[in-house]
């Protein structure tokens, strides 16, 4: 059987050098590839959702792809053999004069060939594999890593000339310590991954259920809740006035607390929305799963001026910073009073886990306040492609009381780190809470 | 007939995403018989007659315009010499398609063609796509190996055969296009045979689950 770990310990160190800057050139062609497949994925994940919405709403025989709704003697459809779907004709792509395939299916087809999934399925015949897009780079990349490690005199920066004089994302060779970045880089690539995937799973996976179904399952919902340590920590985490009054009310009796709610409501300044009243119906389990008391406040303020940041990224650390400058011209966070003390908040989306947040200061006092505050995530830059910024600014009230001022969304999708322009100084014109669908944010998970 | 896109090698075309689908190639073969100087006539039109041993391994890209599709090749140049076999060979799995390559003018390259045949077999997937290419058919004078003892072997071990010269840019370009077209073949077949249940039906029902009504987000 092949060797399972390969090592570039035997070569001389001008040799590996060498080797070192095609891994590294291979690394620009995989992430380009990667960057390529996971849009291919997306795609089709959305593509899929459109007929999944359409199964949920009705129960009368419809396409399951573009929903039109079919006969039962004519346009009667037909079940598709790859989903076994009932689609109507115009959503059937025939690959030849027989043989058709539904227009998921289909595309189904077409990602696997663009993404070479028909390769590495194939290939999983023979070789059970791992990770399916890891590449025999990647794997040489942390083998030297580690020797690298142990051996005392450091690797010589390779010979980088390619990528850098391109003046692409990679402008490291500047940078004396090359190696050791690129080596932290990959090293903190994959420990972070696991690292934030996980939590991601952790957190959004069961709170997701746990606003959804307004309590129908409580049961199912105990069993979900138990297996997930971080949600209960997020749960048990949040304190805020509004809960510990839920709670106080609570012990009088259920009943009280529930005919008296509205009025409380008008009393605290509170937007009730979905969850927030889904929550108050069944109160047996409402405040452990209280996650999302500062939603209560979003649409209270309106929303003005502006934020200036810079953005950058430091390869040297794998770290992405963000210069928190100072706002303008912030709405009050308490009209009536004239009040507002304002701090800026931060979430890397889609992870919305506790890892992902930061926080500037609060400033007191003021609607322009000037924070000059770097906040810093420790992320490796082919990961943040899939990232989203989310910069939002509030004011902090009495009692804890937390009231949305503006957001802004930065995606980094197509995000230029080599670009100096984008790396200055910006304003950004706050915006008002953007709720995400949940197909989209299906996608993003 | 299919026409090569410019395909200059450098960072842009590395990173570049306009492409349909990317296939990975290896060119393998003993030492000195002109693996490099093919890969260089193919991807850069170039060709120098000094001989420089690879170090390791390297690769060069190349996007071409085959059958209405952009394809992106990853051509991966490997080391001949013994001492980097455990390099080269940790490559092997990731390759789609293999140039095996002897030198007609070298007895020994030849000799050692079923070694690397068997090389492959081991160590890549079932359905590696091999073309077997007799280089430096330009030097005619020196030549020890016929083309039909090439053609046999080739035959033998089931590869397509070419005889091909980079010096002279004969059947270069016609051998990676070949390979592609073979790589191509293979992956309709393996698509055409493949499990039709795979889509669709195990997701439906998980998505659904999933599909909530929207909420506001957590901004503790």
């Amino acid at each position: 059987m092949m060797a399972e770990e390969f090592s570039l310990s035997f070569l001389m160190e001008l040799e590996r050098d060498k080797i070192l800057e095609v891994l590294y050139r291979d690394q620009v062609v995989q992430k380009a590839e990667d960057d390529r497949i996971r849009k291919l994925k997306m795609q089709l994940h959305q593509l899929r959702w459109k007929g999944v919405k359409n199964v949920n709403e009705s129960q009368e025989r419809s396409c399951a792809r573009c929903q039109q709704s079919l006969g039962w003697m004519l346009n009667r459809g037909a079940v598709c053999e790859g989903c076994s779907h009932r689609v109507c004709s115009g959503c059937r792509i025939y690959l030849n004069i027989y043989i058709w395939k539904c227009t998921v299916c289909y595309a189904h087809r077409e990602v696997k060939i663009k993404t070479g999934d028909w390769f590495f399925e194939e290939r999983a015949k023979k070789f059970s594999l791992s990770g399916k897009y890891e590449t025999t780079g990647t794997k040489l990349l942390t083998s030297y890593q580690k020797m690298s490690n142990i051996s005392v005199v450091p690797p010589t920066p390779p010979p980088f000339a390619e990528a850098a004089s391109e003046g692409n994302s990679m402008d490291l060779s500047k940078s004396k310590g090359f190696t050791k970045s690129v080596e932290n880089l990959f090293f903190s690539l994959t420990t972070h991954m696991k690292k934030i995937s996980k939590s991601q799973d952790d957190v959004t996976a069961p709170r997701f259920h746990l606003t959804a179904d307004y309590g129908q399952h409580a049961e199912w919902r105990k069993e979900r809740r138990s297996q997930s340590d971080t949600a209960i920590d997020i749960a048990n985490r949040i304190t805020n006035a509004p809960n510990l009054l839920n709670l106080i009310k609570k012990t009088k009796g259920t009943e009280e607390c529930e005919d008296s709610s509205s009025k409380q409501e008008e009393d605290f300044n509170f937007t009730s929305n979905t969850i927030f009243s889904g929550r108050r119906k069944y109160g047996s389990i409402c405040s452990i799963n209280s996650t999302c008391t500062e939603a209560d406040n979003y649409d209270k303020t309106n929303v003005t001026g502006e934020i200036e940041l810079a953005i950058m990224y430091n390869f040297k650390t794998s770290t992405l910073e963000i210069c928190i400058k100072a706002c303008t011209n912030l709405a009050y966070g308490e009209e009536k009073k004239k009040k507002c003390n304002p701090y800026v908040k931060t979430y890397l989306l889609p992870d919305k886990s506790p890892q992902s947040k930061l926080k500037t200061a609060v400033k007191k006092n003021t609607v322009n306040p000037s924070f000059l505050e770097t906040l810093k995530y420790k992320i490796h830059c082919s990961q943040l492609v899939t990232r989203m910024l989310q910069i939002s600014v509030w004011h902090s009230g009495t009692l804890k009381r937390k009231v949305f001022l503006g957001e802004v969304l930065i995606p980094f999708e197509s995000w230029d780190f080599g670009d100096n322009s984008l790396q200055s100084f910006n304003c950004y014109q706050l915006k008002t809470k953007v709720i995400i669908a949940p197909q989209n944010r299906a996608c993003m998970v | 007939m299919a026409s090569a896109t410019d395909s200059r090698y450098g960072q842009k075309e590395s990173a570049d995403q306009n492409f349909d689908y990317m296939f990975k190639i290896l060119i393998i073969g003993n030492s000195s018989v002109g693996k490099t100087s093919f890969l260089f006539r193919y991807a850069d039109d170039s060709f120098t007659p000094a001989f420089v041993s690879t170090v390791g391994i390297d690769f060069k890209v190349k996007t071409i315009y085959r059958n209405d599709k952009r394809i992106k090749l990853q051509i991966w140049d490997t080391a001949g010499q013994e001492r980097y076999r455990t390099i080269t060979t940790a490559y092997y799995r990731g390759a789609m398609g293999f140039i095996l390559m002897y030198d007609i003018t070298n007895e020994e390259s030849f000799n050692a063609v079923q070694d690397w045949s068997t090389q492959i077999k081991t160590y890549s997937w079932d359905n590696a796509q091999v073309l077997l290419v007799g280089n430096k058919c330009d030097m005619e004078d020196e030549r020890v190996v016929s083309s039909e003892r090439g053609r046999q072997l080739a035959d033998h071990l089931g590869f397509e055969f070419f005889e091909a010269s980079a010096k002279d840019n004969i059947n270069v370009k016609q051998t990676f296009e070949r390979l592609v077209d073979v790589i191509c073949e293979k992956m309709s077949e393996s698509l055409d045979t493949a499990d039709p249940a795979v889509t669709g039906v195990k997701q439906g029902p998980q998505l659904t689950d999933q599909q909530a009504p929207p909420h506001q987000d957590c901004a503790c």
